[in-house]
């Protein structure tokens, strides 16, 4: 079947199947790999996704689901070059090992600071909690987090 | 179910429906009765200000204390139900509201209360021809319910969950009240034994804890995370949770 997305606030028109999920509709039809998949059983959130401002699990939501709605991924944070500031302060601090779950908490804190700009701790905590790091870099991703909620921009520093 | 379907483990499902698209997402109140459509998501029961009311507050504590937000945002209460698995929350929450649950068929719909719904391991009482539509919860003056979970992390499954549905009569006396228990059978049981042994009491805490006692008489199913003899021990303390909150609850309502 054809269905009609925005995909990252471009329209698009892609065909699938009934039992393609979003996640693979993603990865293997746009070849937009990056977002993950992992355990494809909704445990691990690799593959979480922004549908209509929520985020959710790719893996367990069929594409056709993504019909008339609006989807976001990684490869839309970053806009005519310039980093989202969560990836700048990701990069800044260093949050990411081996990267794998990367997209996945980007995403996942985009919905969460496009929702409530000012969490608490505890809520920053909550909206991570469905991805897991198991490099265990969470202290980084907490870090990085909350200095865009500061408005932290440390200046690049000088060779 | 894509890793299943790749696999050819649906290759005996002739047809599989979506029925997300029936409009069936919705929380609305119709004179004394509250009523949540089936495929309405955590995230939308927990937003909902209709279920933001002391005697029916478990619905939404239990919606969102369910996490990740992936799931909340998913994840629906008829889901939950229509599943059957013992060990989710929102089961006993609408076990100890004694919601009515209703179904649909070709054949019309028909209502199933929350007591005969669960039968066993991902067993209810729904037919191959019917669907969930609606779980339909009762307005009740001077009454509170509340939600209580024990898990290893507050993300996980629980170890055991309660939930608590009390009425105060215009004695301060506990009039009546429900009270039920997950993740301690196949299904999500009724703890008759703790209604009986406070019903009609003083709605104090020392009533409550010794009532709360009876809960230890079940002989929980273990689990690789706790074995019986544990759940024995931290029964009594959810059911006691919840109660208290529960009471509290009536109280703010009855004021």
């Amino acid at each position: 079947m054809r269905i009609k997305l925005r995909l990252n606030g471009e329209e698009r028109e892609v065909d699938v199947e009934a039992y393609t999920s979003l996640a693979d509709m993603l990865r293997d039809t746009l070849g937009m790999t990056g977002t993950k998949r992992g355990c494809d059983s909704g445990g691990c959130g690799m593959c979480s996704v922004i549908l209509d401002g929520k985020v959710i699990y790719s893996c367990m939501t069929p594409a056709w689901r993504a019909e008339g709605r609006s989807v976001e991924t990684v490869e839309g944070l970053e806009k005519d070059g310039r980093l989202h500031p969560l990836q700048a302060a990701f990069v800044r601090n260093s949050a990411a090992q081996c990267g794998y779950c990367t997209s996945g908490i980007l995403m996942a804190s985009k919905a969460l600071l496009d929702k409530n700009p000012r969490p608490t701790e505890g809520e920053i905590r909550d909206g991570l909690c469905g991805v897991m790091c198991r490099c265990t870099g969470y202290t980084q991703y907490l870090k990085s987090i909350r200095e865009v909620i500061d408005g932290v921009e440390r200046a690049p520093s000088a060779k | 179910m894509y890793e299943l379907a790749n696999e050819g483990g649906l290759s005996d499902v002739e047809r599989l429906i979506d029925i997300t698209g029936l409009g069936l997402n919705y929380v609305r109140v119709k004179g004394e009765s509250i009523q949540i459509g089936a495929a309405t998501t955590f995230a939308e029961v927990g937003a909902s200000p209709d279920l933001a009311k002391a005697d029916v507050l478990a619905i939404s504590e239990t919606a969102k204390k369910i996490t990740p937000p992936q799931v909340r945002n998913l994840g629906t209460v008829g889901g939950a139900l229509c599943s059957g698995i013992p060990f989710y929350d929102m089961p006993t929450s609408v076990l100890a509201l004694g919601a009515r649950i209703k179904v649909t068929s070709p054949d019309g719909e028909r209502v199933i209360e929350s007591d005969e719904f669960f039968v066993d391991y991902f067993v209810t009482a729904i037919s191959q021809d019917e669907i969930l539509t609606e779980i339909e919860l009762k307005k009740r003056p001077n009454t509170g319910s509340a939600f209580a979970k024990l898990g290893r992390l507050s993300a996980d499954f629980a170890v055991v969950n309660a939930a608590a549905t009390t009425t105060l009569g215009s004695n301060g006396k506990v009039e009546d009240l429900r009270v039920a228990m997950g993740a301690v059978a196949s299904t999500p049981i009724r703890l008759k034994s703790v209604e009986d042994a406070l019903r009609g009491k003083e709605a104090s805490r020392d009533a409550v804890v010794n009532a709360s006692k009876a809960a230890a008489e079940i002989e929980a199913t273990p689990s690789v995370h706790a074995s019986t003899a544990y759940k024995k021990k931290v029964m009594p303390v959810m059911v006691r949770d919840a109660l208290l909150s529960s009471i509290e609850r009536a109280r703010g309502r009855s004021n």
